[in-house]
């Protein structure tokens, strides 16, 4: 076929050409076109568009009355209406500019067409190559070779990433040996490692980011072995809304699940992104830290934000709210949020409180009975601990209530614990009579602020204790 | 008489040991979870403020913790722990998760093994297999088991889109029954308190064993799975997420809670 087509322009009469000279543009560099034109490689559900550019390079006024194509795989995208009047050429204008289209279908090979611009023909050549589709994250649409990626507005100092998947929709696998981007202000592409060899019906996601250092136009492009994409966004200098750090309770206290948000003041005009940072400070002396207070999702203390254009609420760690607890010890949570253009900081504070008592349980033993109650001391002075045991009828024994000073043990055991205010304390006492007698312990724990009382916690008996021999039948209780 | 006798007995006691009674503490344990990278980790804390320790067993299926004892099926394997994660028995078992159901007093176990139909008992020292007729099991689908005493196993069957718990005697003694739970639904764990738990649109649902029940509010994920982490407490797992939840099942103070995340 092409031997065909260029046959034909050769047969065409020397005058008729001498008036009209066809250039191919590329970016500012003109080159003259001769009888053959190949405009390169695209793959099927690609265009590829080629710029002509038609000059009359005669001395007399010429009118551009034809132009037309024919052949497979191209089209003529844009032209002026017909007829055009060009001027002997003194600059830009007295020309035409044509967009010539190669758009293969799904056949792999060689393609030609016949251009006719008056009495001037041009072969056009292109090649069809079976290639790796491009497609955005979330979306199945393939991006045609040339087609353009707008990143939208970003503020300046942030950035925003948009997924790729290079996508074989073929029946056999392909190698895509490059992929680049290129342009200030794009980077990436991350998360790809090259060579992709890419089985039949599989995809491979990769990422690009734009970060804006103006608040100017930016333009890049991503190639993908021999095809590319345009890439475009908007540095806005404009800043993102002010931003407040708001929490689901703003009551203080420890062990307790709260959360926060970030609410903007106004729609935000650009998208941004930055972190949100929890500290903590404890107010117990010695005491630096608190593991439990912690993010209940994703990195402990670091959030990531970020802000799309139209939010009224920032999304932390991909959620409207971000879940945390509060820990066991007394001190300030302070939340820093890190954007372009501010940071803000909010905190609460969780004051020094009683011991707080979770659970209790008390358990009759043969020869003992054992209270355990675990809880918290969130100023890790606990000290005196009080037990009055009561019978069956609710009447207090005899011996009346145990004190024990643990100042020394909590102590210890707050110095070493990795796991804040928070303790399971176990108190043995040896009995001399039936533990099936006692019904019910009271406890008390006191430290620097109150007294917590456990009240009459009912004595269980052991599943597996022996069972207590009959002759017992009295309960007299002491502490070890 | 009786009286006399008593504080003559306590007057002793304490004169010899008030002085050097002192307290034992440790940080709380509440239980084992099993985290988004199939591990089986210690949870510590009071309720609302919970910390992960490190992992016991790894390659997790499925697991479950009396507050005494952790049993664990992994694809191979079923192994029980003690409350402080040391492993006191495995055997063999057949791929696939595994339903447990605890004894009242938590020391004792079934483990249901659906793949393979067959019951194994915790006895408190090895895993024995048990010679049970599960045959009329295969007509429905078991979803939760329970070990409401040592001679008899529960096992809660979905039949037909209906909910039904069947009892099979455990020994030669007494006759199998089988009686229905309506409104109840799958997923759904039997506690050995005799509390069943499963969930509804608007949350968490308790039923008591006098069939009072109580509602927690919640906003649960689509996709999920109940397992006992504790005497009074279960874990709901989001199956498509990272994120998991403890449910305080205690009565009068039933509870909803986002536990941390592990793997990160």
């Amino acid at each position: 076929m092409i031997t065909r087509v260029l046959l034909f322009a050769c047969l065409l009469p020397l005058s008729a050409l001498a008036q009209l000279q066809v250039f191919e543009v590329t970016g500012t560099t003109e080159t003259a076109v001769g009888a053959l034109l190949n405009v390169g490689t695209a793959s099927p559900g690609d265009t590829l568009v080629t710029h002509l550019r038609v000059r009359n390079i005669g001395s007399g006024p010429v009118s551009l009355s034809q132009l037309s194509i024919s052949g497979e795989g191209f089209t003529i995208a844009s032209a002026p209406s017909l007829p055009y009047v060009l001027s002997p050429y003194a600059g830009p204008s007295s020309e035409a500019d044509i967009d010539i289209d190669f758009a293969p279908a799904t056949i792999t090979g060689s393609f030609s067409a016949f251009l006719a611009v008056n009495s001037l023909s041009i072969v056009l050549e292109g090649t069809s190559v079976e290639s790796v589709g491009v497609t955005l994250a979330g979306s199945t649409a393939s991006l045609a070779a040339g087609s353009v990626v707008n990143f939208g507005s970003v503020a300046v100092g942030a950035s925003q990433t948009q997924g790729f998947l290079l996508v074989n929709s073929g029946s056999s696998s392909i190698t895509v040996a490059t992929v680049t981007v290129s342009g200030t202000g794009f980077s990436g592409p991350t998360g790809l490692t090259l060579p992709a060899q890419i089985p039949a019906g599989q995809s491979v996601p990769f990422q690009v980011k734009f970060t804006p250092q103006a608040g100017t136009p930016y333009q890049g492009t991503l190639t993908v072995d021999n095809r590319t994409f345009g890439l475009t966004g908007q540095g806005l200098d404009q800043p993102l809304p002010s931003a407040s750090i708001v929490f689901a309770s703003t009551i203080g206290a420890s062990a307790q699940q709260n959360s926060v948000s970030i609410t903007l003041a106004s729609a935000s005009q650009v998208s941004g992104n930055g972190t949100l940072v929890l500290t903590f400070q404890p107010s117990v002396a010695g005491v630096t830290d608190d593991a439990a207070i912690q993010f209940l999702s994703g990195p402990l203390r670091k959030a990531t934000v970020s802000i799309a254009v139209g939010d009224t609420t920032a999304t932390i760690g991909g959620m409207s709210s971000m879940p945390f607890q509060t820990g066991t010890t007394a001190g300030t949570i302070t939340f820093t949020l890190t954007l372009p253009n501010s940071t803000p900081t909010a905190s609460l504070t969780i004051p020094p409180a009683p011991i707080s008592i979770d659970t209790a349980t008390a358990v009759a033993l043969l020869g003992s009975v054992n209270v355990a109650f675990s809880g918290f001391d969130n100023t890790y002075s606990a000290s005196e601990l009080a037990f009055t045991f009561y019978d069956l009828k609710g009447k207090p024994l005899s011996q009346g209530v145990i004190d024990v000073n643990a100042t020394t043990t909590f102590q210890q055991y707050f110095s070493t614990t990795q796991y804040g205010g928070s303790f399971q304390l176990l108190a043995e006492f040896p009995v001399a009579g039936d533990t099936s007698q006692i019904g019910s312990v009271t406890a008390q724990i006191t430290n620097s602020l109150a007294t917590t009382t456990a009240t009459q916690i009912p004595v269980g008996a052991s599943p597996t204790a022996p069972v207590a021999p009959l002759f017992f039948k009295d309960a007299a209780i002491e502490r070890r | 008489m009786r009286l006399t006798a008593l504080i003559a007995v306590i007057g002793t006691f304490c004169a010899l040991t008030c002085v050097s009674a002192q307290p034992t503490l440790a940080p709380p344990q509440m239980g084992f979870v099993q985290d988004s990278g199939r591990s089986v980790r210690p949870a510590y804390g009071v309720a609302g403020n919970f910390v992960l320790g490190p992992p016991i067993a790894e390659g997790v299926v499925t697991h479950a913790f009396s507050g005494s004892l952790e049993l664990v099926k992994t694809t191979s394997s079923l192994a029980a722990f003690n409350s402080q994660g040391k492993l006191l028995a495995s055997v063999n078992a057949s791929a696939g998760p595994a339903l447990f159901g605890f004894s009242p007093d938590g020391t004792m176990a079934l483990a249901y093994l659906p793949s393979s139909n067959t019951l194994l008992e915790w006895s408190g020292s090895a895993f024995v297999p048990l010679s049970l007729d599960l045959d009329q099991l295969a007509a429905g689908s078991v979803l939760a088991i329970a070990f409401p005493s040592q001679s008899e196993a529960s096992f809660i069957v979905e039949r037909n889109g209906d909910i039904w718990e069947s009892a099979l005697p455990l020994g030669n003694a007494g006759a199998a029954s089988e009686i229905a739970l309506p409104g109840v639904h799958a997923p759904l764990l039997a506690l050995p308190s005799g509390d069943l738990l499963y969930t509804n649109s608007t949350g968490i649902v308790i039923q008591r064993p006098d069939a009072s029940q109580v509602h927690i509010l919640a906003s649960l994920p689509a996709s999920l799975s109940l397992h006992q982490m504790g005497a009074d407490w279960v874990e709901l797992m989001d199956l498509k997420s990272f994120a998991r939840f403890a449910i305080r099942a205690t009565a009068g103070r039933e509870a909803f809670y986002r536990l941390p995340e592990s793997s990160r």
